[in-house]
C-alpha cells in the first residue's frame, strides 16, 4: 500500500491517512526518500494528523526519514501530531528529537520556508 | 464488548491488535489519552512478538469492576525469550532496539505490568485502569 | 510525682513565667535555621497564640495526668494545638517547621525547669521526665492533625484544580499558563493535556509556563516541566519557562537536574517579551 506523495513547487507533501504497519512505514520511508532525491525537492512535509498511535518504531522511522531527507538535500517538517500521541511519547521517553515539528500544514509551510531560507544562506 | 484474541503473525496483525485495544478502551469509557496509551503499549508488545518470536497472540478483555474501568491485555509467544530480563526492565535500557527493548517505556504507560520470559514462553500482562468518576 | 513543698508545681511555674516563656519560645523559633514561621506570622499574633497555649498548658499540668493528656484539664491545650496545627498546614508550613514549634516549646519549658528546680536534682529529674511525657503526647496530637489536614488539603486541591489549570491566550499565538500548587504525576498529566489541547484549539506557537506559584520544586517536578516542554515542542510550540526562584534554581542545580534544555526567563515580563520576539513582534511606544 503506497502513500500518495504530492509535489507543490519545490516541496513534497505527504499526508498519511491510514494506520501504517511497520512494513508499510518502511516502504513509505523508502518511497519518500527516493522521490525527494529524484525530484530535487528542497523541502518535505510529513503530515501525521491521522496517526492515533506513534510507537517507538514509528518515532524512529520519522526521525530517520527526516535525517535521510537532509542527506538528499531537503529540509523536513513533521506536522499534525495529536495531543494524546505527544503525551504518550513523552511518557514513554520516546519524544521526537532533532525533527522539526509544526502544529499544522500552514505552520509547517512557514517553518519550511525558514529552514530552506537559512539553508541556502550557508 | 467481547474479549478479543488476535493471532500475531505479521505487522498487519500488530495494527489489528492495537485497534481492538483502542476500541475496547473507548467502549469502556476511557478518554483519548488512555486509549492512546493502551494502543501504543499493545503496539510495542506485539511488535516484539513479530520481531523476536515470529508468532504469538494478543488477548484483550474487559476487567472492569464497580469502582474501576479496566482493560487487561495479555501478549504471549513461544519464542526464544528475553535473555536478561532484569536488564531489559531497567529504566534507561531502551537503546539498540534489541530483544526486550522498549519495555520500560511501555511500563510507564500502563497501570500494571507483569512479565515472565523463558525460552519457549514469554507472557506479558498489562492493565490500563481508571477510577470511575 | 511532682508535688509542692514550697517550690511551685510545674503548673504554677508555667503560669508565673508565662510572659518570659512566650518570649523565649519565640526567640528559639526565630533562631531555628530555615524556619519561615517569623515570615509567615506576625509577632503579635504569635505572642498571643503562645501565651494562650501556655495558660492552657498550666491548666493541664494541674491535673498531674502526665501519662494521659486525654484528661479534661488538658482539653484546652489539645484544642489550641490542633487549631495551630491546622492553620500551619493550611498556610503551607512544612512538617518540620511545625515540629520545630513544638520542640522549641519543649526547650523553653525545660529551660525554666532547670533554672527553678536546679538546686534539687531529684525534683529536676522528675520534672524533666514529666515534661517530656506531656510534650511528647502533645507533639503526637500536633503531627497527626497536621498530617490529616494536609492530606485533606491535597485531595481537595486536586479536585479543585483538576479542571482548572488555566491556560490563557495573552496574544494571538501566545499562551500563558501559570502553574500553581503541588504538582504530582496525576496533575502533571492533566497540565500537559490541557496545554496541548489549547495549543491545538488556538493554533498557538508560543506558551509561557510560569512557575512562580509552585511551592515545592524538586527533581520530579522538574521532570514534569521538561516533559511538558517536550510535548508542546512536538506540536510546534516553543515553551518559555518563567518564575523559577533563585532558591529553586540552586536546589535543582545541586540535585544535578539539567535545565539547560529549557528556555527560561527570570520574570514574567521578560518571558512575555521573549514570546513576542518568537512571534516576530515587538512592543513600542505609540508615536515612535
Amino acid at each position: 500500500m503506497r502513500i500518495p506523495i504530492l509535489k507543490l513547487r519545490n516541496i513534497l507533501l505527504t499526508s498519511i491517512q491510514t494506520d501504517l504497519s511497520d512494513d508499510d512505514a518502511l516502504q513509505f520511508q523508502q518511497d519518500l526518500i527516493e522521490r525527494t532525491r529524484d525530484s530535487g525537492a528542497a523541502g518535505v512535509i510529513i503530515d501525521i494528523t491521522a496517526f492515533d498511535v506513534v510507537d517507538s518504531f514509528m518515532a524512529r522511522v520519522l526521525n530517520d526519514t527526516a535525517n535521510m531527507a537532509r542527506l538528499v538535500g531537503a529540509e523536513s517538517v513533521v506536522c499534525g501530531m495529536q495531543p494524546a500521541v505527544a503525551l504518550t511519547l513523552v511518557e514513554m521517553g520516546r519524544e521526537l528529537v532533532g525533527v522539526e515539528t509544526a502544529l499544522n500544514l500552514d505552520q509547517a509551510m512557514d517553518r519550511l520556508e525558514d529552514l530552506i531560507g537559512s539553508r541556502s544562506k550557508r | 464488548m467481547k474479549a478479543s484474541r488476535v493471532e500475531i503473525r505479521g505487522s498487519t496483525d500488530v495494527v489489528t491488535a492495537r485497534r481492538d485495544g483502542r476500541d475496547m478502551a473507548r467502549a469502556l469509557g476511557f478518554g483519548s489519552a488512555d486509549q492512546t496509551r493502551l494502543a501504543t503499549a499493545i503496539s510495542e508488545l506485539t511488535r516484539n512478538v513479530v520481531q523476536y518470536a515470529g508468532s504469538g497472540f494478543c488477548e484483550i478483555e474487559n476487567a472492569s469492576s464497580p469502582n474501576f474501568m479496566e482493560v487487561r491485555v495479555v501478549v504471549g509467544d513461544s519464542g526464544p525469550g528475553i535473555p536478561d530480563l532484569g536488564e531489559a526492565l531497567r529504566d534507561g535500557f531502551s537503546t539498540g532496539g534489541g530483544l526486550g527493548a522498549g519495555l520500560p517505556g511501555t511500563r510507564r504507560l500502563v497501570h500494571s505490568f507483569d512479565i515472565i520470559s523463558e525460552p519457549g514462553n514469554t507472557r506479558v500482562e498489562i492493565t490500563v485502569r481508571r477510577r470511575r468518576s | 510525682m511532682v508535688s509542692g513543698r514550697l517550690d511551685q508545681t510545674i503548673s504554677e511555674l508555667i503560669e508565673t513565667h508565662k510572659v518570659e516563656l512566650a518570649a523565649d519560645w519565640i526567640e528559639r523559633i526565630k533562631a531555628h535555621p530555615g524556619g519561615r514561621t517569623m515570615d509567615l506570622i506576625d509577632r503579635d499574633t504569635l505572642t498571643r497564640e503562645t501565651r494562650a497555649l501556655l495558660e492552657a498548658l498550666a491548666t493541664g499540668f494541674r491535673s498531674e495526668s502526665y501519662d494521659n493528656i486525654e484528661h479534661p484539664e488538658f482539653a484546652e491545650a489539645v484544642r489550641l494545638l490542633k487549631d495551630l496545627s491546622t492553620s500551619r498546614a493550611q498556610r503551607g508550613f512544612s512538617p518540620s517547621e511545625t515540629a520545630t514549634s513544638v520542640l522549641c516549646l519543649k526547650d523553653s519549658l525545660l529551660n525554666i525547669l532547670q533554672s527553678e528546680y536546679g538546686t534539687d536534682p531529684e525534683r529536676l529529674h522528675t520534672g524533666i521526665i514529666v515534661m517530656n511525657k506531656v510534650i511528647d503526647q502533645l507533639a503526637l496530637v500536633t503531627f497527626e492533625t497536621f498530617t490529616q489536614v494536609r492530606e485533606t488539603l491535597i485531595t481537595s486541591q486536586h479536585l479543585a484544580l483538576e479542571h482548572s489549570t488555566p491556560v490563557v491566550s495573552i496574544w494571538e499565538g501566545m499562551l500563558l499558563m501559570p502553574l500553581m500548587g503541588i504538582i504530582d504525576t496525576q496533575r502533571a498529566q492533566q497540565i500537559i493535556e490541557n496545554l496541548l489541547d489549547t495549543i491545538v484549539s488556538t493554533g498557538s506557537r508560543v506558551a509561557i509556563l510560569d512557575l512562580t506559584a509552585v511551592p515545592a520544586f524538586d527533581t520530579r517536578v522538574a521532570q514534569h516541566i521538561i516533559k511538558t516542554v517536550s510535548a508542546a515542542k512536538m506540536l510546534g510550540a516553543d515553551v518559555i519557562v518563567t518564575g523559577i526562584s533563585p532558591d529553586a534554581a540552586q536546589t535543582l542545580t545541586k540535585l544535578g537536574v539539567d535545565l539547560s534544555i529549557l528556555d527560561t526567563c527570570g520574570g514574567l515580563i521578560s518571558g512575555v517579551a521573549a514570546g513576542y520576539q518568537r512571534l516576530g513582534k515587538e512592543v513600542r511606544d505609540i508615536g515612535d
